[in-house]
């Protein structure tokens, strides 16, 4: 999964593909990670950020704007707050780098200055406030990984195959393992379970699936901290695919047209 | 000289400016417009914030210091945008500040025009004409943001939003590649802003005579004998006006900036007059320092001496350079900057104007959302050999913020400091942040903390050090 697509494909899925009859685990993760995508994205996101404080549920609503695309010196992605007004503006760029780092900056209007580079290097913080690290959006090659078919259930009346997928370098791995449910009729993983050391950590739910443009689409996506009693909610609310950006659209310059 | 041109003239420049805008721009990609990736129309957004502060003294030491102070400031903004075309930006500051002393009081409200620019967008540049904020430079502080007078009317404990003055300013950047070329020009001359002769900021021989007389009698007699010939804040006289240019290069891994600037110095620096300089000096062959006659001045010595000292925009020149490069968990950013004259003071109170280098290592952390960090490490040479008044020739100076955030309660715990390893003099500002549950409302709770010998920057205003607390609500 590229890079670029990070949050974007965490609520974009993929096209069917006839099920198989008897599918190995590593069968099914290939055949999720093989899913084509869309060659670009615009989405339209209202982000919910839902907490506790005082045995009292907060509540915090960011509209984002996220584009991404693929061209042939690599991934790109740029990310901007629309509301509320005192994020407005705030926009995130990835520039991927094949072979070497990405180039990330963050541009925050209120500073008037120029965007700033920022490090890669923290794949496991938040990222921007969300219960999402960037680990969590950049995806995982199945080869790192080994997975195990642990049962089939059904998810929402569809059967779906549960696998558990443990890092084979668990020092370079964010979790020791996740569980996925994957829907046997669209291979698209509805519900994924992280764990790290000291047991379930995160759930990540995908609900309200669609197609959009021949892409299956998960029109809510929830990341919900179990920990921390905390969730993300992304609730897409207009997307557009397979778009000609402009040669210059994935720059800091346009960091700054808002 | 005058003091800052009609707020008319930048409105009815903004207004022409819109028209042209509107009338020469090009189509551009949205991919949301209406129809497909067609433009959409104008969008326009508004909004502002809200800071309400109050101060307390940690020491009452002074006689007619501020003990308690009461500031509230407010900014309010309207942008219209027509995405990839054309932007009008509006805005407006007020301030309401009620400062009671000891002896009588000061209540204090005032509003003005804020940022007022326009900017149209083409295909390879855009050009932003108006008054407006730019900081040049990658990080706080930077060595490169020479273009906008700072705001220390409350030394250097300004909020972040008023930290700079906006100017009348035009910019044309260039666009090519991984390039940019800024070309920047400013008509007019503007100042940093100063303490006033009645704050506790002013200048420690000024803050001795509020001690010793009636804060009322001695702002007014200060501002009349000497302010005609201290404050020029602000000239039209297009012979200081100043210009820069900017390359910038966005490089795999790394972002190069290079600065060149033709300018006057913000900060403005007294010449004393022939007449109060024999007197110095005679002072010092009795056996008194520059600073101790400063400091017993009596209010009508002042008075005898009017003017003490003239002011006036001095041109200088800069260049400079800054290299940001991301490493594995922060961005390392390397500076330096040379200014072809400084004014500085020898220890016998001369102005006199030399060159001066400074380079800067900064250290960002702030990708994260639970801890950040920003170390910065300045480095600063005056060419001369003369012994100065309260400063070094050569300074090191160490600046940074923390942040980080406690548990999930919505509390963070902020800490700002400074400190001069020459001198030993310094401050550090630690505070605790509460994010309401009401949205864009926050509380911020700190004391700050000024330390050092007498005869340096910061210790002289030690007595200052006070506890705040502050509301803050963006909207």
């Amino acid at each position: 999964m590229r890079r670029a697509g990070k949050l974007l494909l965490a609520v974009t899925l993929f096209l069917p593909l006839p099920a198989i009859a008897g599918p190995t685990a590593q069968d099914i993760v290939e055949r999720v990670a093989a899913q084509p995508a869309p060659e670009s994205s615009a989405i339209r996101v209202k982000m919910v950020l839902l907490g506790q404080r005082g045995g009292r549920e907060t509540r915090q609503e960011r509209t984002v704007e996220m584009f991404a695309a693929r061209t042939p010196e690599g991934a790109r992605s740029l990310l901007r707050f629309v509301e509320p007004r005192d994020v407005a503006g705030v926009s995130l760029l990835v520039v991927e780098n094949p072979g070497g780092a990405n180039d990330q900056w963050l541009y925050m209007p209120a500073l008037k200055q120029e965007p700033r580079r920022i490090s890669g290097g923290q794949k496991n913080a938040s990222f921007l406030g969300t219960d999402f690290t960037f680990a969590d959006l950049e995806g995982r090659a199945p080869g790192q990984w080994t997975h195990q078919l642990l049962r089939e259930e059904a998810v929402d009346g569809h059967p779906a195959w549960v696998i558990e997928s443990k890092p084979k370098n668990p020092a370079d791995a964010p979790y020791v393992k996740t569980v996925q449910w994957v829907r046997q009729d669209n291979y698209v993983p509805v519900r994924i379970e992280f764990y790290d050391g000291r047991g379930l950590l995160k759930i990540l739910t995908a609900e309200d699936l669609a197609q959009v443009d021949g892409y299956w689409v998960a029109r809510r996506t929830k990341m919900e901290n179990v920990r921390k009693k905390h969730a993300t909610i992304l609730e897409i609310i207009e997307q557009k695919n397979n778009l000609q950006f402009p040669p210059d659209f994935f720059s800091t310059r346009r960091m700054k047209q808002g | 000289m005058t003091r800052s041109p009609g707020r008319l003239r930048i409105l009815l420049f903004v207004a022409g400016f819109v028209a042209f805008a509107a009338g020469a721009a090009r189509a551009d990609w949205d991919p949301f417009g209406s129809s497909g990736a067609a433009p959409s129309g104008p969008e326009a957004t508004w909004g502002g914030l809200v800071y309400s502060r109050w101060n307390a003294d940690l020491v009452n030491d002074l006689n007619g210091e501020q003990l308690h102070e009461w500031r509230n400031k407010g900014l309010l903004d309207v942008e219209i945008t027509e995405r990839g075309k054309w932007s009008v930006h509006m805005s407006g500051a007020a301030r309401w500040e009620l400062l009671p002393r000891r002896r009588g009081g000061d209540a204090r409200f005032d509003a003005e025009l804020w940022e007022a620019w326009g900017r149209i967008e083409r295909k390879d540049w855009e050009l932003v004409v108006g008054q407006q904020i730019r900081r040049w430079g990658r990080g706080v502080p930077s060595l490169l943001d020479v273009l906008n007078p700072g705001d220390f009317d409350e030394y250097l404990f300004v909020e972040d939003e008023f930290q700079k003055r906006p100017i009348p300013m035009a910019r044309w950047t260039v666009y090519r590649d991984q390039n940019e070329l800024e070309v920047v020009a400013i008509p007019f001359y503007r100042a940093a802003r100063l303490p006033g002769n009645q704050s506790d900021w002013a200048p420690i021989a000024i803050r001795d005579l509020q001690g010793a007389e009636d804060i009322p009698l001695v702002e007014s007699a200060l501002n009349q004998d000497i302010a005609p010939g201290l404050v020029t804040e602000a000239t039209d006289d297009l012979r200081y006006a100043e210009a820069g240019l900017r390359w910038t290069h966005y490089g795999e891994g790394w972002d190069l900036d290079v600065i060149g600037f033709f300018g006057a110095e913000d900060l403005p620096a007294p010449d004393f007059t022939k007449d109060f300089s024999a007197f110095l000096r005679a002072e010092q062959a009795r056996g008194r320092t520059p600073l101790q006659t400063l400091r017993s001045l009596a209010f009508q010595e002042i008075a005898a001496f009017s003017p003490m000292y003239v002011q006036k925009p001095r041109r200088q020149a800069l260049f400079g350079a800054s290299v940001a490069r991301a490493m594995e968990k922060v961005t390392a950013r390397f500076e330096a900057i040379a200014v072809s004259r400084q004014s500085t003071f020898t220890e016998a109170l001369e102005l006199i104007r030399v060159p001066a280098f400074a380079v800067l290592a900064g250290f960002d952390a702030l990708s994260s959302d639970r801890f950040l960090w920003s170390l910065s490490l300045i480095g600063a040479a005056l060419a001369t050999d003369e012994k100065l008044f309260m400063i070094d020739r050569f300074n090191a100076i160490a600046l940074g913020i923390m942040r980080a955030r406690l548990g999930q309660g919505g509390f963070w715990l902020e800490t700002r400091g400074m400190w001069d390893i020459n001198l030993g003099d310094g401050w550090v500002g630690p505070s605790l942040i509460y994010e309401t549950p009401v949205a864009g409302l926050q509380a911020q709770a700190g004391v700050n903390l000024l330390a050092g010998p007498e005869d340096t920057p910061n210790g002289a205003l030690s007595d200052n050090s006070y506890v705040w607390l502050r509301l803050r609500y963006a909207f």
